[in-house]
């Protein structure tokens, strides 16, 4: 009897424990721009106005929204942890081609995973990577091809353009772990299953560049990382 | 518990004899490698001397196309260290094969300022300049080149009729795009195209002919088919089974051509396939569709360089075209 008190003891004790390291903890925070944003440059569309041109194009390389957010940057970790659940990034991963610009504008995708390119806009577009690590490929993407499929094997971040429409340019991120984010229009993001440890954090910017920070994120706990990027 | 002794005994024994042999095995295919190795390396070192001397002035010590006399080319000599190849059987985004590699160096580029080699070089001299142009990329010692294309060696003929429907495909295809409605280089995309290196690019204009990828409907096969790597040129091969369904709205090509033309195209697409009718095709059906559109294609392409003019041909434009 006396024996078996102690055991429920001791799994009464350990129980809590478990549960809070497998919580895990979050990380989330803002990045913002510093100094006086540029102000937003308007793209000319040079070729099929009466699809592209719907609305005003911008550049995209450089978005800052209320507050001076910074919109698409990277935040990753560097130093995960094993075992992460990749599919905290989502089940389907897709590039619409939409008023011939790329969305979303940077696109995750784990390794050996489908990314699937939508042409919406039913006219001539080419898929233009410029990969490294993988095979870099340009092939067409004419009217009636809705849909083109990819994978890429190695984690890696490489520009994906369209010849025909000289503004579009888009960003595919190949990860091999799901602690990853991107920035929401006011430069927001959020990382979350984090174990309990100290981390370093990369922010990444297609114009800005990359700059890392450390943080100790306790188990169930949010620390917040705030960070700002400059010219 | 004897018996047990003797067996382990018996392992031991046939354990030793069996890897004694792997490892004979291993040590013949040892040599056998290392053999070719040594081949190789010795073609590495021959073919490098020959790059100093026939190849460095325009593509660089270090192969990255930046030679003493670079500046002043255009189109600019090949950066061989980013395994970027335009001129290959082998499909988009692939490395060439050794033979590419060859024909290019052999048969140098028309429009350019890369010479037929061959007139200068041995056979041996060239296969050895191309085992040492691809230790400049290390994309050639992680990965192996695809395999090449099939490309028909007794393509059909050209006809009246499959001029028209290639004539159709390019409208389809919006080659346009880029090439012009006539195929002149002048399309609404032609203006602002770049290559992988940033440098300025134009569509070539098919009037002039004189492919930099080759003579002939083969070559014209190829480039479509292969696409130009490092350039805006994409690869085509795997769009040719486009339904009659596909084509309601057609008004994106009255960009750059007349109606007469668009009524043309819509009086072809009356004839095709539907999507329902493509997919009780069988898979040999379809690929012979397919393969019937992509020489339609080439054959349309080749009969606008016939009207090129030999005043063209003498002083053509030697700023960088796609083909
Ligand atoms: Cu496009």
């Amino acid at each position: 009897m006396c024996k078996f008190n102690k055991l429920w003891i001791t799994l009464l004790l350990i129980f809590p424990l478990g549960l809070l390291y497998s919580q895990g903890g979050s990380l989330t925070g803002k990045v913002t721009f510093e100094g006086e944003p540029p102000a937003p440059q308007e793209v000319k569309i040079t070729k099929d106005a009466n699809v592209c041109g719907k609305e005003p194009h911008y550049d995209e390389s450089l978005l800052v929204g209320e507050n001076k957010g910074l919109q698409n940057v990277v935040v990753s970790i560097m130093n995960p942890p094993k075992g992460g659940d990749m599919s905290q990034l989502g089940k389907e991963f897709a590039i619409h081609q939409m008023g011939c610009t790329y969305t979303p504008h940077i696109c995750l995708v784990p390794v050996n995973t489908p990314l699937l390119i939508y042409n919406d806009d039913g006219i001539l577009h080419n898929l233009h990577t410029y990969s490294k690590k993988n095979p870099s490929f340009n092939i067409s993407q004419p009217k009636f091809k809705k849909k083109v499929k990819k994978t890429f094997k190695y984690p890696e971040t490489f520009p994906i353009k369209c010849d025909v429409h000289g503004w579009m340019v888009g960003y595919i991120v190949v990860v091999d772990h799901p602690y990853h984010a991107v920035t929401n229009e006011n430069g927001e993001y959020k990382i979350e299953g984090l174990p309990a440890g100290t981390y370093q954090v990369q922010f990444w910017h297609e114009k800005l560049g990359t700059i890392q920070k450390e943080v100790t994120i306790e188990a169930g706990a949010t620390a917040t990382l705030d960070v700002s990027m400059k010219m | 518990m004897k018996w047990l002794k003797w067996i382990g005994l018996l392992c031991v024994f046939f354990g030793s004899s069996l890897s004694g042999q792997s490892y004979m095995s291993a040590a013949t295919d040892d040599d056998a490698l290392a053999r070719k190795y040594a081949q190789e390396i010795a073609s590495i070192e021959r073919g490098r001397l020959v790059y100093q001397q026939a190849c460095e002035a325009c593509h660089g010590a270090n192969g990255d196309g930046n030679g003493p006399y670079a500046e002043a080319l255009n189109p600019r000599p090949r950066d061989f260290t980013s395994g970027q190849y335009k001129f290959r059987s082998t499909p988009g985004g692939s490395l060439p094969t050794d033979n590419d590699l060859y024909n290019t160096v052999a048969n140098g580029v028309p429009r350019t300022f890369m010479p037929p080699w061959k007139n200068l070089l041995s056979e041996e001299n060239i296969r050895d300049v191309v085992a040492y142009i691809k230790t400049f990329s290390p994309l050639f010692r992680e990965r192996e080149p695809e395999t090449p294309i099939v490309i028909a060696s007794e393509p059909p003929p050209a006809t009246e009729e499959s001029i028209f429907e290639g004539e159709q495909v390019y409208k389809i295809m919006e080659c346009w795009s880029c090439h012009g409605a006539k195929g002149h280089g002048d399309g609404p995309s032609a203006g602002e195209l770049e290559d992988d290196w940033g440098h300025k690019i134009k569509p070539f204009n098919f009037a002039i002919g004189r492919y930099k990828s080759g003579e002939g409907p083969r070559a014209i096969y190829k480039a479509i088919n292969t696409g130009l790597d490092g350039t805006p040129m994409p690869s085509y091969r795997e769009d040719y089974l486009y339904p009659r369904d596909a084509f309601d709205d057609l008004s994106n090509l009255e960009e750059v051509y007349p109606q007469s033309e668009i009524d043309e195209l819509r009086q072809y697409l009356d004839t095709i396939p539907t999507e329902a009718q493509l997919e009780e095709m069988s898979e040999e059906e379809q690929e012979s569709l397919a393969e019937k559109r992509r020489w339609a294609l080439v054959h349309y392409v080749q009969s606008l360089s016939q009207k090129g003019s030999l005043l063209r041909t003498l002083f053509f434009d030697n700023t960088d075209e796609t083909q």
